[in-house]
């Protein structure tokens, strides 16, 4: 099922920017990937325990993601992580790094 | 169907013996939310279950009996869902103490049951494997095999079940597939007892933590954590094959519809409007029936019984107050019907997902939507139902509001007033004005609710606003079962209630309505003079220059003390005070009639369309339900916010009231 995404181990720390190449990859964070792209978790930010529980749900380095769509009112934002649908606000999602996979 | 077909059928695991058992043996179903928990622990316990509350706590247990094997009947413990042992919410912290045994009142249990949804395998496995890790006896139960079947999706149970170290168990438990085996399996884990520590731990050896965030640093604590993913989906890539790799297609496309950006709202207002059409005009043929079943009850007593006390207080009070409230069973059966189907198909996640941002707006947390639309049934239920936020200030907030919702027991008081004075009017030729002022009061409701919320969070309750996180479970057609399941344990408490409380508040005011006895010389059969002179009338008559304002009248006072114990009383001690249950006849008997007749002292109509609608208001405001008072002193633990919340939501129906009836005269007569 999950195959092991990319090996990130380092990216430019400091505020993560919505979009940044490194190493040829393209990184996005999950609140501008465009809806219907196929992606792989990189990282989250934030030590707290929704960053925690995000984890505990499967948010975990490599797995596949993807942006289905945003609520009626722009947020927020359904996600299908592995074979599962998760509602979060932008907001949080801002703090998911991925990498848009092929 | 190999692998599967042979462990359902199986023969494989050998009947242990349970002679040494400790007996009875507690078994808990424990599983991440939506993952077929309830309907397993409906077809092992079938009918023998109880809701009972956990000791100390409010959150609603459900206990049941399962005939494991002839000699052997186990208790089962259904828990609240949880994704992990890290608790993040009320629910999943009771159920953790549980399951670890450290909740001191219930012992822990001998066996957990551990339900596992085929369809989404890696995520369950995260709970399933922590629980594994603790070494007490455990039956991974595999829920939604079937589902997983049909996607084709292969799982090798024996390797799952090797690598996982216990036994794995594929149940379909609306056909009761895969039941015996899971009985056997747990007998033989109940003998086994402990386990060995399996030699893929990835858990903090010491059983005290309390968080794992707060023990381990950030980077501790997410090594670990990817470590397990990674073993869990090593484990499930190795245990399965699958033809296709993505399921969740069927969800994706209703989801198209029903959380479109223009049709999603559409469809939301649209199924609301239907709950509530159906339950004004669907429920009026059960409700006539049972109003004449009653009718016909108190006129056969009189008919048969000696009159004097004892039969007044048969027909006047007990028949006429618990018949005046039973009438409403069917539409309070609807009304959770409803709430019931939209919560079991899914639905219920996705208006959260559509409201979340417009709750945003109010301060409120779109995981609030649904609490507040159990509160359209009860607040009890709806209260109990916020545990599911995890902001204390945001739970809190929502609570506050709750009772702002017309629950199931306003719905008798605005169908009578709507009989008696605005039946049978149409608003545009084909929408009836009843339900129109029905849906107005759920409104106004919802309007002073955002506005209070507004209020409370932006000064009592002051927090930024916390995130949103929620599962959006595929959709799935409710099991009917589950359903009658939940209906039947609602019209129980309903039931229970109309013959205790409401019950003893009929008796009560029946008594107070009745005594002191009128003098002889006065006319002793004249109802209205009885009545005025009684200890009720005499009450009636000290807070009526409070309500005169309001349009009420004494009378009405009467019934709006009684209703401050349980709203639907009004109309049981409306009854008692206009003595309808008599036996002159089916019109004149109908407390509709009463109260269309009823003159005040210089001859004018107590009751007009004005009078109704600042009653109706008052109703929707005011917080008079003592089980709500109850539950909130429970939930917050503290008198400080029941007491808050009954203070200002009685000034704010007062001055509502206030301001209909008296801006409606301005306007207009009556």
């Amino acid at each position: 099922m999950f195959t092991r995404g990319p090996v990130v181990a380092e990216y430019p720390s400091g505020d993560i920017e919505s979009r940044f190449h490194f190493r040829g990859e393209i990184f996005v964070t999950l609140d501008t990937t465009p809806i219907g792209t196929a992606v792989r978790i990189v990282s989250i930010e934030g030590s707290d325990s929704l960053t925690l529980r995000l984890m505990e749900m499967g948010m975990v380095p490599g797995a596949p993601a993807r942006v289905i769509k945003s609520a009626p009112l722009g947020d927020p934002i359904q996600i299908c992580l592995g074979n599962y649908h998760l509602a979060l606000r932008r907001n949080e999602a801002r703090t998911i790094t991925v990498t848009i996979s092929d | 169907m190999s692998a599967a077909t042979e462990t359902l059928s199986g023969s494989k695991i050998p009947p242990p013996s349970f002679r040494d058992l400790r007996q009875p043996l507690t078994v808990a179903v424990a599983g991440n939310p939506n993952t077929g928990k309830t309907s397993l622990f409906n077809s092992l316990t079938g009918l023998r279950q109880k809701v009972a509350n956990y000791p100390g706590v409010t959150v609603e247990s459900k206990l049941g009996q399962w005939s494991l094997a002839p000699d052997c009947l186990v208790r089962v413990i259904d828990l609240p869902g949880l994704y992990s042992l890290e608790a993040t919410s009320l629910d999943e912290q009771i159920a953790r103490d549980v399951l670890l045994g450290r909740n001191s009142k219930l012992a822990q249990p001998d066996v957990v049951i551990v339900t596992v949804d085929a369809t989404n395998l890696i995520r369950n496995l995260y709970l399933a494997t922590q629980l594994i890790e603790t070494g007490s006896p455990m039956v991974v139960a595999l829920t939604m095999f079937d589902l997983a079947e049909r996607s084709k999706l292969r799982i090798d149970v024996q390797k799952l079940s090797a690598a996982l170290g216990v036994q794995v168990v594929p149940v379909v438990a609306k056909r009761r597939g895969g039941i015996d085996d899971l009985g056997r399996a747990v007998l033989s884990a109940a003998k086994a007892g402990l386990r060995q520590k399996p030699d893929w731990c990835f858990s903090v050896p010491d059983q005290n933590r309390s968080r794992l965030v707060s023990d381990l640093s950030r980077e501790s604590w997410q090594k670990l954590l990817t470590a397990r993913y990674r073993w869990i989906e090593k484990v499930v890539a190795e245990s399965t094959a699958s033809d296709e790799t993505r399921q969740s297609n069927i969800s994706e496309r209703i989801d198209a519809f029903v959380t479109h950006k223009f049709l999603g709202p559409v469809i939301l207002v649209l199924v609301m409007l239907l709950i509530f059409q159906t339950i004004f005009s669907w429920a009026n043929l059960p409700m006539n029936l049972i109003d004449h079943v009653f009718s016909a009850l108190g006129a056969g007593l009189r008919a048969n019984f000696p009159p004097g006390i004892l039969t007044d207080l048969l027909v006047d009070g007990v028949i006429a107050g618990v018949g005046g409230v039973l009438v409403f069973l069917p539409q309070i059966l609807l009304l959770f019907l409803f709430i019931t189907l939209l919560e079991d198909s899914g639905y219920m996640a996705r208006a959260a997902f559509l409201m979340d941002r417009l709750m945003r707006a109010f301060g409120l947390h779109g995981k609030a939507f649904v609490p507040l639309l159990s509160s359209f049934a009860c607040a009890v239920p709806g209260i109990m139902a916020t545990r599911t936020i995890e902001n204390p200030k945001d739970r809190l907030a929502t609570i506050m509001i709750a009772p702002f919702m017309s629950c199931s027991a306003r719905l008798p008081v605005y169908t009578l007033m709507i009989a008696a004075f605005f039946s049978r009017q149409k608003v545009l030729g084909f929408i009836s004005l009843g339900a129109l002022m029905i849906l107005g009061m759920y409104l106004l409701g919802i309007g002073v609710a955002i506005i209070v919320s507004w209020i409370l969070k932006h000064t009592l309750l002051n927090a930024p606003s916390p995130p949103f996180m929620m599962e959006l479970p595929p959709y799935r057609l409710p099991n009917l079962a589950n359903v009658a399941h939940t209906l039947l344990a609602r019209v129980g408490v309903f039931l229970k209630q109309a013959g205790t409380v409401i019950m003893a508040i009929s008796i009560l005011m029946w008594v107070l309505v009745t005594f002191p006895r009128a003098s002889a010389t006065e006319a002793r059969n004249d109802h209205a003079t009885q009545v005025e002179n009684s200890y009720a009338g005499q009450a009636g008559r000290i807070i009526e220059p409070l309500i005169t304002p309001l349009g009420f009248d004494w009378k009405i006072g009467i019934a709006l003390i009684s209703s401050f114990a349980a709203r639907e009383t009004v109309i049981s001690t409306l009854s008692i005070v206009y003595k309808v249950g008599d036996d002159s006849g089916a019109e004149s008997s109908s407390l509709v009639a009463a109260m269309r007749n009823a003159k005040r002292a210089d001859g004018s109509t107590v009751w007009t369309p004005l009078v109704a609608l600042s009653l109706m208001v008052f109703f929707v405001l005011a917080c008079q339900c003592m089980s709500t008072v109850a539950i909130v002193r429970r939930e917050t633990n503290s008198w400080r916010w029941p007491l808050f919340m009954i203070s200002y939501m009685l000034v704010l129906a007062y001055v509502a009231s206030f301001i209909t009836y008296q801006g409606g005269r301005l306007l207009g007569p009556g």
